[in-house]
């Protein structure tokens, strides 16, 4: 049987894929933390849930909705836990697709206090959200 | 010497009961704690691993192949000299990946880092790491650490 906390991960990204911000909510602590790896201008940490969902619908409204989590591998204990995944996503007109690890600590009470991740080709992710030329 | 202990998820994992893969990352830091760099990389390191180095400092970036890998390594221990220590926190391991926490305490002239450093592993069908992320959840003082 699933760690509860693995299951809590599922319902996270179960939650995110379909869009349910009321259901991301309540896996959030209030005071939860986003560290947004990468050198873009999406980069940097979100503190609090409403700044987390907020950068949620950021990233939502910024690929049309096209952004979606592919988990590989889903790990956790009581504390932390462990999402390998593809992430998957278009905006205008350019295509995302990177493995990324991201790492998780529990608040202990059903939700997410602190997340952060890192891509496999950060640049990629840096390049997809800049409009910088340096990009292409 | 850096002083390392066993990791542990902290409920009674013991050696008999860790996984393979984390049995085989407790024999590679076993041999990084007694400076012995070529041993950790034969232990752990596919001869195609990419190593992903979180952040924006002069180590970050993308390190292609085993030796690439352990200059990164070695650059890191050259970097904290004998003044690292790495206290393992938890590691997850599952079917093809695991995610060790540690608390990585460093010195050198000036200054001192105290963070909690994540590394994720992507293991090849050999029982080696193939795909390694190296990241903090205080990215900004790891880097500034590194310069």
């Amino acid at each position: 049987m699933a760690h509860p906390n693995v299951e809590l991960l599922q319902r996270f990204l179960d939650a995110y894929a379909d869009g349910d911000r009321e259901a991301l909510e309540g896996l959030l602590s209030p005071d939860a933390v986003w560290h947004v790896g990468g050198t873009n201008r999406l980069s940097g940490d979100y503190r609090g849930r409403d700044a987390i969902l907020e950068y949620f619908d950021t990233v939502q409204r910024e690929t049309d909705g096209t952004l979606t989590l592919h988990p590989v591998e889903v790990l956790a204990n009581d504390r932390r836990g462990a999402v390998f995944l593809r992430v998957t996503a278009e905006r205008e007109g350019r295509m995302l697709d990177v493995a990324m690890a991201e790492a998780f600590l529990f608040a202990g009470d059903g939700s997410v206090q602190e997340f952060w991740a890192h891509a496999a080709d950060q640049a990629a992710v840096d390049g997809f959200w800049d409009d910088g030329e340096q990009y292409g | 010497m850096p002083p390392t202990r066993q990791p542990s998820t902290g409920s009674g994992m013991t050696e008999n009961s860790m996984g393979d893969k984390t049995r085989r990352l407790v024999e590679a830091m076993a041999a990084y704690s007694r400076d012995d760099v070529e041993r950790f990389g034969e232990l752990l390191l596919a001869d195609d691993v990419v190593w992903h180095w979180s952040g924006r400092s002069s180590m970050s970036g993308e390190y292609r192949g085993a030796e690439a890998a352990l200059e990164l390594v070695r650059g890191f221990r050259e970097l904290t000299g004998n003044q690292l220590l790495i206290e393992p926190i938890d590691v997850l391991e599952g079917d093809d990946h695991l995610m060790s926490f540690t608390h990585v305490t460093a010195d050198k002239p000036g200054e001192h880092l105290d963070v909690i450093m994540t590394d994720a592993m992507r293991f090849g069908p050999d029982g080696k790491v193939e795909e390694f992320w190296t990241l903090s959840n205080d990215q900004a003082a790891v880097d500034a650490f590194i310069g």
